[in-house]
């Protein structure tokens, strides 16, 4: 991150391909609409070359890069007049094989159950389980504490197992 | 309640078998280009800045160091211009004539002495002109006839001479005064190597090397002493017969009158 601070374009492109991966996932589970997740990924990524150089070497580089992206995104949704969770979008019809999604009618069920918690638990889930942050890292980019972020997991997973029990067994 | 019972294994399985979107080729070069873009708008400003600092060094101060190479070498020229300057002025040229043959009929056999190495021995120390001030007076001509003080009024007169008091310094009308400083200490210092070569016996300043006699004599015939002078050449020419002398020196000592008989 130094060296990209200082304006290396190589150092860029490596922490670009760690951290793309999760930060798209990210960005795409909190976009209320598919065809935005490309536009705010790369305004996020964007926003992280203006705020490169209040970076310190203090902070973890992937929080920081979260919490940019999560700010960012929370201000292009506020200029959209719209609410992240307002709209479920069908994240994976665009992204996701339609072969896989027909095949795995489960899948669909985990999606929609993902899509149906509520936004900070949600946001913990995929912070967690696609983006492959801790419990600190969490606290830190969500700016809450880190109790709370557990708390949030647990719900989450409760929700989820039980959107994930067929209808009229034990839970 | 530990971190790992939030998972239950059939779940995370389940979710990390979910697919997941990935950004498309197209995102990934447009997020890069646009990276570089901007690194490579910032290393050319950089560059570009760097540039110009560099080069607009000498560029965008030309005109204050063309300002200040002008005033130094001015300023240099101005300081310089007395030491530089060797011709002296023409009224104190003209001062600085000496008499030394006051006698009527008698050509001055060599081009003027400065006047500063040239004070009459009979003149009042405390009446003495200045440089730039009007030629000095022929000074009276000795007796014709033989006077047994003759010698001791001579070497009593660089005592004279010596404790007088240096002339002051000539008016800055017509040159500097860093000019009339220099003359003022080489007057000074002249006057005061006059009095020391009176001051000493004929017969010690012949006991010197010749060129210390010679010095001795070119002093007494600066100072005017005529017979000092004649009886001076004459002991040189006894000791140092083949001592080499300027031509128009012995011309104008061989061509002095025969000097009294001492006592």
């Amino acid at each position: 991150m130094l060296r990209y601070q200082a304006g290396d374009l190589q150092a860029f492109r490596e922490l670009y391909q760690r951290h793309r991966l999760g930060l798209y996932r990210f960005i795409a589970w909190r976009s209320p609409r598919c065809d935005w997740v490309d536009e705010i990924t790369q305004d996020a990524w964007a926003a992280l070359h203006t705020a490169r150089a209040s970076y310190r070497p203090q902070a973890r580089f992937r929080t920081w890069l979260y919490q940019i992206a999560r700010n960012r995104l929370v201000d292009l949704l506020r200029q959209k007049e719209l609410e992240a969770e307002e709209l479920a979008p069908e994240l994976s019809d665009d992204s996701s094989p339609p072969e896989l999604l027909a095949a795995r009618q489960q899948d669909q069920l985990l999606h929609a159950a993902i899509r149906a918690l509520p936004p900070e638990q949600r946001e913990a889930l995929v912070l967690q389980q696609y983006s492959g942050l801790s419990m600190e890292e969490i606290a830190e980019v969500t700016g809450a504490e880190r109790e709370t972020v557990k708390s949030r997991l647990r719900y989450a997973m409760q929700k989820l197992r039980a959107a994930l029990q067929p209808e009229g067994s034990p839970s | 309640m530990n971190d790992k019972e939030n998972y239950d294994d059939g779940l995370h399985a389940m979710l990390q078998a979910l697919p997941q979107p990935e950004p498309t080729a197209e995102l990934d070069q447009a997020i890069l280009a646009q990276a570089e873009k901007e690194l490579g708008t910032e290393q050319a400003a950089n560059d570009k800045h760097y540039l110009f600092f560099k080069k607009s060094f000498v560029q965008r101060h030309r005109v204050a160091l063309g300002l200040a190479a002008t005033v130094l070498i001015a300023a240099n020229l101005v300081l310089m211009e007395p030491v530089e300057r060797p011709a002296p002025q023409p009224e104190a040229a003209a001062a600085m004539e000496v008499p030394l043959l006051a006698e009527p009929g008698v050509a001055r056999p060599h081009a003027p002495l400065p006047e500063i190495v040239a004070p009459a021995p009979a003149m009042d120390s405390s009446a003495a002109p200045s440089v730039a001030a009007s030629p000095p007076e022929p000074r009276p001509a000795p007796p014709a006839r033989p006077q047994p003080g003759a010698v001791a009024a001579v070497e009593a007169a660089p005592a004279a001479v010596a404790e007088a008091p240096p002339p002051p310094p000539a008016p800055a009308a017509a040159a500097p005064v860093a000019r009339d400083e220099v003359l003022a200490r080489s007057r000074a210092a002249m006057k005061e190597e006059m009095a020391k070569a009176r001051a000493v016996p004929m017969a010690q300043s012949l006991a010197d090397t010749p060129d210390a006699a010679l010095n001795r004599i070119i002093t007494l015939e600066q100072l005017g002493d005529r017979i000092a002078l004649a009886r001076a050449w004459q002991a040189f020419r006894r000791s140092y017969p083949n001592h080499p002398v300027e031509d128009s020196l012995r011309a104008r000592l061989d061509a002095l009158p025969a000097p009294p008989p001492e006592d």
